[in-house]
């Protein structure tokens, strides 16, 4: 599971070192970022597994600079994972 | 299926397991956790009368075929058949001429080592994670898993 938070605000005139660091930390183009700068600051990606296998990943992201804690993030996972599971089996 | 005198599960705190850690990846210092999958939710020791053996169990998101992987005369480990995770130990305690109470004075130890001999292999490196917090839960939890073997005659 990885958490990366604190990105740079692209959404209220940001500078190119923003555009940069947000580039680096979520491995994209600056200029990618520049067509559609993103509103979210936060990104989670959370393994899923089906039968024991990774079948993919979930993202989550925020517009809040800290907003996803691993805590959360796993009680929740934990309460639905089970069922996704199951569900994914049959695709 | 488990076995009919299978005790009740020890309920874990997958929260306290897992340590906060900050890595490397691609020249990037992120936050990176082990996988909700990988921690156990629940632990459980008990002698299983239909294999005559000393089982401990451990419970994780969603259940999954395993694999025996013997470590020696005496010990077996069950390995997710995918996942590599470790599912479940078994442990043949009367061949090791081992009563409940020798047991009890002595640690685990055959049990930790083959875990520690399990993540020696270079092909279930990935789980190395896992297994280091089932070993954790064995040492931390040892009470009150192996109380059941005292029943062991």
């Amino acid at each position: 599971m990885v958490i990366v938070t604190g990105l740079p605000n692209l959404q209220n005139a940001p500078t190119e070192a923003d555009f940069a660091r947000y580039a680096q930390e979520t491995w994209v183009s600056a200029d990618w970022l520049k067509t559609e700068p993103p509103s979210a600051r936060s990104f989670c990606g959370v393994p899923v597994e089906v039968n024991g296998r990774l079948w993919g990943v979930i993202v989550l992201d925020s517009r809040g600079d800290n907003a996803i804690k691993r805590r959360s993030v796993n009680l929740s996972y934990r309460l639905v994972a089970p069922f996704l599971g199951k569900l994914l089996e049959r695709l | 299926m488990p076995a009919p005198n299978a005790t009740q599960w020890i309920s874990l705190s997958p929260e306290k397991l897992v340590a906060d850690t900050r890595q490397q990846l691609r020249g990037l210092e992120l936050n990176i956790f082990v996988s909700p999958h990988d921690v156990p939710d629940a632990v459980r020791g008990y002698f299983d009368q239909q294999i005559n053996r000393f089982v401990i169990e451990f419970r994780y998101l969603a259940d999954e075929r395993w694999q025996a992987k013997t470590q020696d005369p005496f010990l077996t480990l069950r390995v997710g058949r995918d996942s590599k995770r470790l599912l479940g130990i078994e442990v043949d305690v009367r061949a090791l001429n081992a009563q409940a109470v020798g047991l009890r004075l002595h640690p685990p130890h055959l049990i930790t080592q083959a875990i520690d001999k399990l993540a020696m292999e270079p092909s279930l490196a990935r789980q190395e994670d896992n297994y280091r917090i089932a070993k954790d839960v064995i040492v931390d939890r040892k009470k009150e898993l192996f109380e059941a073997l005292a029943l062991v005659g």
